[in-house]
């Protein structure tokens, strides 16, 4: 095969395609930088960050924005900007893991929902119209309210709180991909259901799944934020922003920038991160292919 | 039209029935002896298993969970492991509030929502469409409890215009409606927009463009009633969040709903009233989204209930 053939090829791949497109679309390239950003600031927020994120100074307690403290210092003269710094790791990896397990549990259960249907497809989608039941935060609080407050525990919640959706966008995803001729050719050939699941559906499936990820992403931030907030997340004096934001609440009169700051950090993340999920929608959609 | 609302009333038994058996189970799972936890830390023994005998926790979980769903039907729900009233006391106490909010921000939802959507619909690819969209983003993307903390700075610590917390009048609700209801707002006025900008492209807007008709009557006659279909099905699904987001809110504002209730019955490990509540909280959603369901029939009657 000639190299301009090959060249020719590797750009009408669907990642090379869709990778084309999201260069093009603005808002997504903002949300990726931001992203990539907000992802290496965590990385190396022990070379970033200007104080130990925990140093107490009273002596500073409270003060607004200034050269030595960019952001102002808390009630108890910790800097905030070291704090949303480090902050950035654990709401990452909260949210990270919270979806990964979300979206493992999910795919599977829709997968399986999709692909074998019948009595299997009706029992595990009565199961999530149960799940239906108990909307928005109020899944990952129960999970938190059985099991008790921990860092694991949020993760689980984040989790159970996402894997209904996923469940239900793969199901949708597998009920057109196992009409395909592919999939009858698979089975013409011998191929078990494991193989067709997981060799020829699941990877078909993953820009869906990759879409809703980073989506996702950003509700899980926020619901991990929501829970730190309530009191029922990472437990002070770990800098995650919701919790920041919660022990802030008490200074508003005072000093505002205490809650303030931790808020534009959540925001901007599920900014980033909302910009990036719409684009990448947008780049593997096939509806908006050209 | 009767016979569907039939089928529907009937398919909510099951859907209920695992919404219990799921918080029954969730419960139980709570390490600890349940009839100790209802009698809290002063009961005797003899008092303890007196009530383990009444509620059958000596006998396998399913004939547990009959004794309890009997008694749930008839409005027994424990009582309070903190406050010792009954919890169907507690939950009505606090219920008129948190459904006074709910609706509050729904109707802020709706009215911002549809205006922000059928404007960028209207002016599809103008700056006002470009705006109204970086709006939603922004409220979409907004943590709930920090925007309630900005408007309490903003209207209640520097403007003095409303109280920073409690319940009420209507000054009250304004600050916790609008921190609730905007998250809800921007998610309809996308769904509004997009269902907005396909019905303004059909033939018989066209027609009716074409009949010389102003553009206010062909919006709001013509289109927006055909565009409502989708955003009927987000609003059922955004009273949910509403619910749901109201735990979040109340505890801003310090509002005396069942969400705050709910938060501090987690925090004292006082159970009975986390299960009501939690069983208010999915009850209430079922019935909304199954009246959400009976309203397509109004807003769309090629819809057939066969």
């Amino acid at each position: 095969m000639s190299t301009t053939l090959r060249k020719a090829e590797r750009e009408r791949s669907l990642w090379g395609d869709a990778w084309r497109r999201l260069r093009r679309n603005l808002f997504a390239m903002i949300g990726l930088v931001g992203l990539v950003l907000i992802v290496l600031v965590a990385i190396f927020a022990p070379r970033i960050a200007p104080y130990d994120p925990n140093l107490q100074d009273y002596m500073v307690a409270m003060k607004g924005p200034s050269r030595d403290h960019w952001l102002g210092t808390d009630n108890f003269g910790r800097d905030i900007l070291s704090r949303i710094i480090y902050g950035a790791r654990i709401s990452l990896r909260l949210g990270l893991f919270g979806t990964i397990i979300g979206a493992s549990i999910g795919s599977l259960l829709g997968a399986v929902a999709g692909y074998f249907g019948g009595w299997i497809d009706t029992l595990i989608m009565r199961l999530l119209d149960i799940q239906m039941a108990f909307p928005g935060i109020l899944l990952a609080v129960i999970v938190i309210a059985v099991m008790g407050i921990s860092d694991v525990n949020v993760i689980i919640a984040i989790g159970v709180f996402s894997f209904p959706t996923f469940a239900r966008v793969i199901r949708g995803s597998f009920l057109v991909l196992r009409e395909q001729d592919y999939v009858s050719a698979a089975k013409s050939i011998g191929a078990g259901s494991r193989r067709i699941l997981f060799r020829h559906l699941l990877p078909n499936s993953l820009s869906p799944i990759l879409v809703l990820s980073t989506l996702r992403l950003g509700t899980a931030i926020l619901t991990a934020a929501s829970l730190g907030f309530l009191g029922l997340g990472v437990r002070p004096p770990n800098p995650e922003w919701g919790t920041m934001l919660s022990e802030g609440r008490n200074y508003m009169q005072l000093a505002p920038h205490i809650a303030i700051f931790p808020g534009l950090a959540i925001l901007l993340t599920v900014v980033a991160l909302n910009l990036l999920g719409d684009g990448l929608r947008d780049a593997l959609d096939p509806r908006t292919r050209k | 039209m009767t016979k569907y609302v039939i089928r529907r009333l009937a398919m909510l038994v099951p859907i209920l029935l695992g919404v219990s058996i799921l918080i029954f189970t969730v419960m139980r799972l709570i390490p600890g002896d349940p009839a100790r936890q209802a009698l809290g830390p002063e009961a005797t023994g003899e008092q303890v298993e007196a009530l383990r005998k009444a509620w059958r926790l000596d006998e396998p979980i399913w004939v547990q969970y009959w004794a309890w769903l009997q008694r749930a039907i008839t409005g027994d729900l424990g009582r309070s492991t903190v406050s010792r009233v009954p919890v169907v006391e507690e939950l009505a106490t606090r219920f008129p509030a948190t459904l006074q909010l709910t609706v509050a921000a729904m109707v802020i939802a709706i009215v911002l929502g549809l205006a922000f959507g059928v404007a960028g619909a209207v002016w599809h690819n103008s700056a006002i469409d470009r705006v109204t969209m970086v709006i939603a983003l922004l409220g979409i993307c907004t943590p709930s409890f920090w925007l309630g903390l900005l408007l309490l700075l903003g209207f209640s610590v520097k403007l003095h215009w409303f109280p920073a917390a409690g319940a009420g009048g209507i000054e009250h609700l304004v600050l916790p409606a609008v921190t609730l209801g905007v998250g809800a707002a921007a998610i309809v006025a996308r769904v509004t927009r997009s269902s907005m900008i396909d019905v303004l492209g059909d033939d018989y807007v066209r027609t009716a463009r074409a009949k010389g008709l102003r553009q206010q009557t062909v919006v709001t006659r013509h289109a927006m009633r055909n565009a409502m279909i989708p955003v009927l099905t987000i609003l059922g699904l955004e009273f949910g969040g509403l619910l749901a987001g109201s735990v979040v809110t109340e505890s801003v504002f310090a509002y005396p709903g069942i969400g705050q209730l709910l938060i501090r019955s987690i925090g004292n490990r006082d159970f009975p009233i986390v299960q009501g509540a939690l069983l208010l909280f999915s009850v209430q959603f079922v019935i909304i989204n199954l009246v959400v369901d009976l309203l397509y029939a109004k807003a769309d009657p090629r819809i057939q209930y066969s």
